[in-house]
């Protein structure tokens, strides 16, 4: 029998701590994709959920056993606390706690997201690999919408009617079976960043670098399929703000962004032009064009006015999570069909989680600009992560104005899930550790 | 970073971790639930009324707060009375039902209760409650709820044919044509049902006063806002006075103006048909079913057309759809519990009493469209069909 000096046990201990600790780092890259996607296809699928949790526990040890850097609390986290405790207090407030249930859940199960991801995130690498698996996501996703666009496309205009943006509803989007498409659709919006980042990130590397042309050309694409006013604005608001929020900041890949909106804004052009469908995204973009368009937005004012109605009644702490269809009946008026939704994140806000829970979550989207704004200053030199950020804060500015019309970001749980990715993503604004803004130095200047 | 503060780092994950359990301990058997009650819904569609109990019973012990479980438990109680709906019968106050009957009744009005005290703004709830205070003879009450059930949501027209048929039964003929006149205003299709067909035999009067009525309101609303909506409505009027030049230029109007409206396309297919041009009335009960895909009446001229130019196939396949659309015929309620209560399934005839759903939709005689599917199934040499719908023809038939 052979026995080690007690330094050696130790190193190799040490080494094999080490080793593990590598390992599970690379696999935060598959495991932050697969919650993601597993979410965005299957909702708040139990096998999704179970496995998460257990991953948690598992990297909780890890954080313990390890020597992770410190966590210093910024704006985010203190508000995203206090939205997870006002929602809390909604659910014991709620008028009809079974469908509140489902969000107390929801919220609980971002958190741990949030947490997880604002832990553990803390390498370029794990960053990259995150943005390459999204982007490859939306592109399959993208891909597939069209090509179910195309077939449902031909249906409608075979029965002779010549506007498609009267039959949104028969379009599917790709969208997971129960899912409104309104609310589906917002997910191309939410995945638009990633691509046009890793344009960002690999743009030295120019073959590779101009391959993620394609599938921001496909999301742009399928987002001028879907016909939405509300989703037209956003992806506008996006770009604009993108633009406005690089130069403001004085980010030196504010050409590049530039040259690559550019060339997809052509690229779409050019697939518009040359398919039926410049028609009615023009007839989309007129906003009140068409009967339907009227109708829509005539329908939406007057669910305005029935949730302002049911908040009087329950101002603090809101009718509860999902409620707002309970105490909404009848309140569409007119001829116009059930909606069974608010159409406005605030609004939805003020119904269903009161005045309260309405200020903990606009105190969180203020954490988030004033995070992001203070991080951006501080991770000066590395070119890429203040991209990553500004790009953020121009997606959630662009989901805010899609949820302006349309309340899809505490409906549908992929786009919250990716959302509080956003989120985590530029709460992480502690020093990098040594190497971690290396690769972004390849892209500075 | 020292063990302590790591610690103290991981305390909000640990805390969310802990009620997160509970949330999805809560939410475990609330899947156990939907899944009982999915079942539930399947007995109940091919009347196996004890294990629908079974399901339902299991559905509610395991989600005690969930109103529409306990609604649709009492729906089960109501589905086990002897007889459908008989309007005649209640308006004349022949109703009587036996003592298993009567326990029946008044277990499913509990039930009701109980998921009104839960959800008091469920406009469905009020009105079976309405229609099973009726049939327990406390008129006042009844009243009440069929009141309530159009004041939540006065855009079903159905609520307001039980509220006439209560101010009927009491002698308020004007009261009652008020409330006709609102429900054929909300859905001209009303025209087409049962419910108006015998109004039209007791009453011919009111029955002509309530269309010319809701045409006058129509007229007055379309002066007030050109609505597709109304044109559509208008039209449909038109033709029940048989006036086709004024429906077919508003149903023209309002196809245009709003192509997505499955009812006018339907109306003005009937107008192209009664014309001769079959054609035309093809395209129109294709973008019809198109629009609207359990529409059972358009399924039903479509296959008709398909019939009389021989297309075996195609015939056999309307004529199917409009019998499927006919058997899962769904109240507007049903369509929104999925928004109300985040429910998995449905049941989509949820009202009370027995065959009223039907009794207020435009009628089809599907017996005889079950005869002739099975004649059509016959010649395509699918003999499993052909005696499915020839028994579903004989269990039909009165």
């Amino acid at each position: 029998m052979t026995s080690h000096p007690p330094n050696n046990e130790a190193l190799h201990a040490s080494s094999v701590r080490q080793s593990v600790g590598r390992i599970l780092d690379v696999c935060v890259i598959p495991v932050v994709a697969l919650v993601i996607m597993g979410r965005s296809r299957y909702g708040a699928a139990p096998a999704v959920e179970i496995s998460f949790l257990a991953i948690t526990l598992i990297y909780a040890a890890k954080f313990l056993l390890g020597s992770p850097p410190a966590v210093r609390p910024n704006w985010i986290d203190w508000s995203l606390l206090l939205v997870t405790l006002t929602d809390a207090v909604s659910f014991f407030y709620s008028t009809y706690a079974a469908n509140s249930l489902h969000g107390f859940k929801e919220t609980l199960f971002l958190f741990l997201f949030y947490s997880f991801v604002r832990l553990h995130l803390r390498h370029e690498y794990q960053r990259v690999g995150i943005f390459l698996l999204i982007a490859l996501f939306g592109l399959l996703l993208s891909a597939a919408a069209i090509f179910y666009f195309h077939g449902e496309y031909k249906s409608v205009t075979s029965l002779g009617f010549e506007d498609p943006t009267d039959f949104k509803r028969f379009f599917n989007y790709f969208r997971p079976f129960g899912t409104a498409a309104g609310e589906w659709i917002t997910i191309y919006l939410i995945l638009l960043p990633f691509p046009v980042l890793l344009f960002i990130r690999f743009v030295n590397k120019a073959a590779v670098a101009w391959l993620f042309l394609i599938p921001a050309v496909t999301i742009l694409l399928t987002i001028s399929a879907t016909f939405s006013r509300g989703v037209y604005a956003a992806a506008a608001a996006f770009f604009l703000t993108a633009g406005l929020l690089f130069w403001v900041y004085g980010l030196t890949q504010f050409g590049r962004l530039l040259r690559f909106n550019l060339c997809a804004l052509l690229a779409l052009s050019a697939v518009l032009c040359l398919t039926p469908l410049m028609r009615p995204a023009l007839t989309t973009a007129s906003m009140f064009k068409t009967t339907s368009q009227v109708r829509s937005f005539e329908a939406r004012v007057s669910l305005s006015t029935a949730a302002r109605g049911i908040v009087k009644g329950h101002p603090l702490f809101g009718v509860g999570a999902y409620n707002f269809p309970m105490h909404s009946v009848g309140g569409g008026g007119g001829d116009s069909a059930y909606a069974g939704r608010v159409y406005n994140l605030f609004l939805q806000l003020l119904v269903e989680k009161g005045v309260v829970g309405l200020l903990a979550y606009c105190l969180l989207f203020f954490g988030f600009f004033k995070v992001s704004h203070d991080k951006v200053r501080l991770i000066q030199g590395d070119a890429f992560q203040q991209a990553v950020v500004v790009l953020f804060m121009a997606t959630f500015v662009a989901l805010i104005v899609r949820d302006l019309s349309y309340s899809s970001i505490l409906d549908n749980e992929g786009v919250s899930t990716l959302l509080f990715f956003i989120f985590a993503n530029n709460a992480l604004a502690e020093a990098r550790p040594a190497g971690g803004a290396s690769a972004a130095s390849g892209v500075r200047g | 970073m020292s063990f302590s503060k790591k610690i103290v780092a991981l305390i909000p994950t640990a805390l969310a971790l802990t009620l997160y359990a509970y949330a999805y301990a809560e939410s475990a058997r609330e899947r156990q639930a939907a899944g009982a009650f999915q079942q539930f819904g399947r007995r109940l569609e091919q009347k196996q009324f004890s294990a629908a109990s079974r399901d339902v019973e299991r559905a509610v012990g395991l989600s005690p707060a969930n109103a529409y479980y306990l609604a649709n438990r009492g729906l089960l109680h109501a589905r086990m009375l002897r007889g459908k709906f008989d309007a005649a019968a209640f308006l004349e106050d022949r109703l009587a039902f036996a003592d298993d009957d009567l326990r029946q009744i008044e277990a499913a009005a509990q039930h009701y209760e109980k998921a009104l005290a839960l959800n008091p703004l469920d406009d469905s709830f009020q009105h079976n409650l309405g229609w099973l205070y009726s049939f327990l003879r406390k008129r006042e009450q009844a009243l009440n709820c069929f009141q309530r059930a159009v004041s939540i949501d006065g855009s079903v027209a159905l609520y307001h044919l039980s509220l006439g048929l209560a101010y009927e039964q009491r002698g308020d003929r004007q009261l009652a044509d008020g409330e006709y006149v609102l429900a054929v205003r909300l859905s001209p299709a009303t025209l087409d049902s049962r419910f108006f067909h015998d109004l039209r035999e007791r009453s011919p009067g009111a029955a002509g006063r309530v269309i010319a009525e809701s045409i006058s309101h129509l007229e007055e609303e379309l002066r007030r806002s050109p609505s597709p909506v109304v044109k559509g409505k208008l039209g449909k009027l038109y033709l029940q006075v048989n006036s086709p030049g004024a429906a077919s230029a508003m149903l023209k109007q309002a196809t245009a103006e709003l192509p997505n409206l499955s009812r006018p396309w339907y109306n003005l297919g009937t107008i192209y048909e009664t014309q001769g041009d079959d054609t035309t009335a093809r395209a129109c009960y294709e973008k019809a079913v198109f629009l609207d895909g359990g529409d059972a009446s358009a399924w039903w001229r479509l296959g008709n057309y398909y019939d009389r130019h021989h297309n075996v196939r195609a015939a056999a396949r309307a004529y199917t759809r409009a019998v499927d659309g006919w058997m899962r015929m769904r109240s507007e309620h049903a369509g929104r519990v999925l928004h109300i209560y985040r429910a998995r399934s449905i049941v989509t005839d949820d009202l009370a009493p027995n065959g009223f759903l039907a009794y207020c939709s435009p009628s089809l005689n599907i017996p005889e469209i079950c005869q002739r599917l099975a004649k059509l199934y016959e010649e395509t040499g699918d003999i499993g069909l052909s005696s499915y719908y020839e028994d579903l023809s004989n269990s039909l038939t009165p």
